[in-house]
């Protein structure tokens, strides 16, 4: 499955790739660290991608204004969110668009991405 | 109006020393001439009649003056009420004996029953006035009887006409001057401690305001300080142990795949790793919300109304962002209320948060309710010590607001948090996306 990483902790981002590159099933095919260039990225090859994962807190434009952005050109295209914060701690936009998951970061392994399999359908494929 | 301010209002203008000095000045001048009022049946008596009703007179006069000098010692001893009687009550009987006398030294008379209420009225209790004005009014009114009595000593008719009322011409002429210089004197003594008082006022208002000023400074400061640090421990240490973590449960994973190292203390040491990580999430968070910094109030007290439970609403009238300070003493004071709330009222207990802007006297205002159907306390009373109401009320204070709060035992409590803020928000370009633009009006309730 084609993952488009999104987070501007460039530890993190590392460390999430390698992840990602040690599932199988799973890789990485795109990255960006603020917000503004991973909606563009993201709108352009929306339909190459099997999954996003977001940050919540990025430096420009936050996750959920990122999720919306995307839901306009890619409405079926399923994003997880994925955070140091408390789930209860989301601002209350982040629900107004489908998204498939919420994760905490300390909790981001290969279990994770294989525990989601069944909530991203046929879209697996890509 | 309460008592307090009453007492304000009706105290006297307190006497400076200027003004005692003044007053004492005044006695004094008045005490030389009336020696004149000694001499003047002895001269009577000397030079046109042998009357001895007028060494009696000279002995009464003689007698009030004595009484009139006792005035001087109580106002330097600050005895001021006892100096306006003697000065007052000697000063008019002495215009009574001479009108009696002499009915033609009316004109004079009423001059003299005037002057004490316009030299000392300034000082008197409001209590005090009317009184003294009665008794002016009856010692005038006696004073015009005793006019009436035309003569019945018959000393007018022993002396040409002419005389007397040249005497009465030259010594109302006289009592002009002092009487002006009287009314002048305490006139501008008055406008010189009203100007005082004014410029006193004016700096302790400057000052008041620079004081606020510098409070806003320090809590805008601190707060600036905390959010720094809370974007230092998220962004910087917080990050990078993720990170770690992340790496540290995958190299565990390959380790249990390959065999060659023991994944069990691997995983051991990443459980430590997440529990430093959640202390250190859970410091930031406390330092600084970075919600109410990227998203503003309503978001944030809606996160607070989240992890309070379903029982805990935010009504928001769609207020938009503000200045970050009173974003931050808001957010502050809010999670104090709400806590205090559950604190108090356990986990079934109601809270609403209210957040509307409104304008007053052209004035826009930010309004922030928190109410609660908790068991309430005396606000008045020592419970309400504790409740960490002294810090939101410096909070508030130093965003320039104001706190109201209302409870009753058993009927629940209302903190009402007034601030007044710039004429707009401060902008939907702060960390506002376009998400929140045109969301309006809105209600959230926690426990999702």
């Amino acid at each position: 499955m084609a993952v488009f990483l999104v987070d501007d902790q460039i530890p993190f981002l590392r460390a999430a790739a390698a992840v990602i590159g040690a599932t199988d099933g799973f890789r990485v095919v795109g990255c960006a660290t603020s917000g503004v260039h991973a909606a563009e990225q993201i709108i352009e090859r929306g339909g190459e991608l099997g999954l996003v994962l977001l940050d919540v807190h990025l430096g420009d434009l936050d996750g959920p204004a990122v999720r919306a952005r995307i839901a306009r050109t890619w409405p079926g295209l399923p994003v997880a969110y994925l955070s140091t914060i408390d789930e209860a701690d989301l601002p209350d936009d982040a629900w107004d668009f489908p998204v498939v998951e919420f994760f905490s970061k300390t909790s981001f392994g290969p279990e994770t991405l294989h525990g989601l399999l069944p909530k991203l359908g046929r879209r697996d494929e890509r | 109006m309460g008592s307090g301010v009453d007492a304000v209002v009706t105290a006297p203008v307190p006497m400076t020393r200027s003004m005692r000095e003044q007053f004492r000045a005044a006695i004094a001048s008045e005490q030389r001439i009336s020696w004149i009022a000694v001499a003047f049946p002895l001269v009577l008596w000397a030079f046109v009649d042998r009357e001895p009703l007028l060494l009696v007179l000279s002995g009464v006069f003689f007698g009030l003056s004595l009484v009139r000098s006792r005035a001087i010692p109580a106002i330097d001893r600050g005895d001021i009420e006892r100096a306006i009687v003697l000065f007052t009550a000697s000063k008019w009987l002495v215009s009574l004996v001479f009108v009696v006398v002499l009915p033609i030294t009316l004109p004079i008379a009423m001059v003299n029953i005037i002057m004490p209420i316009a030299l000392v009225s300034t000082q008197l209790q409001e209590r005090r006035f009317p009184l003294m004005v009665a008794s002016a009014m009856v010692v005038t009114l006696l004073a015009g009887m005793a006019g009436y009595l035309q003569n019945v000593f018959e000393l007018e008719s022993k002396v040409e006409p002419w005389v007397w009322q040249w005497l009465c011409i030259v010594v109302l002429v006289a009592h002009i001057v002092p009487l002006s210089l009287i009314v002048w004197r305490s006139n501008r003594q008055q406008t010189i401690v009203l100007d005082e008082a004014l410029d006193a006022n004016a700096r302790l208002r400057e000052s008041d305001a620079e004081l606020r000023r510098s409070r806003s400074r320090l809590v805008s400061a601190a707060d600036a300080e905390r959010s720094r640090i809370e974007r230092d421990l998220h962004d910087g240490a917080q990050q990078r142990l993720v990170a770690v973590l992340v790496q540290l449960r995958l190299a565990a994973r390959t380790a249990r795949r390959s065999g060659d190292v023991d994944p069990d203390g691997v995983d051991a040491l990443a459980d430590d790793l997440e529990a430093g990580i959640e202390e250190v999430r859970r410091l930031a968070h406390g330092i600084y919300p970075p919600l109410l910094k990227m998203r503003g109030l309503p978001v944030a007290l809606r996160a607070v109304a989240r992890r309070n439970g379903p029982r805990t609403v935010v009504v928001d009238d769609g207020i938009g962002r503000f200045d970050a300070a009173i974003e931050a003493a808001l957010y502050f004071c809010c999670l104090e209320a709400v806590q205090n709330a559950t604190k108090y009222g356990g986990d079934d207990v109601e809270v609403t948060i209210r957040l509307r802007s409104t304008t007053v006297d052209g004035r826009q205002e930010l309004v922030t309710t928190v109410s609660d159907t908790g068991p309430g306390f005396d606000p008045t009373g020592a419970a309400s010590a504790g409740r960490g109401l002294e810090n939101v009320r410096d909070r508030i204070g130093a965003v320039g607001g104001e706190v109201a709060i209302e409870s009753v035992i058993g009927g629940g409590t209302t903190v009402e948090l007034t601030v007044p803020v710039a004429d707009r928000p401060a902008g939907t370009d702060d960390g506002t996306t376009e998400h929140d633009i045109d969301r309006g009006a809105s209600v959230a309730q926690g426990g999702r």
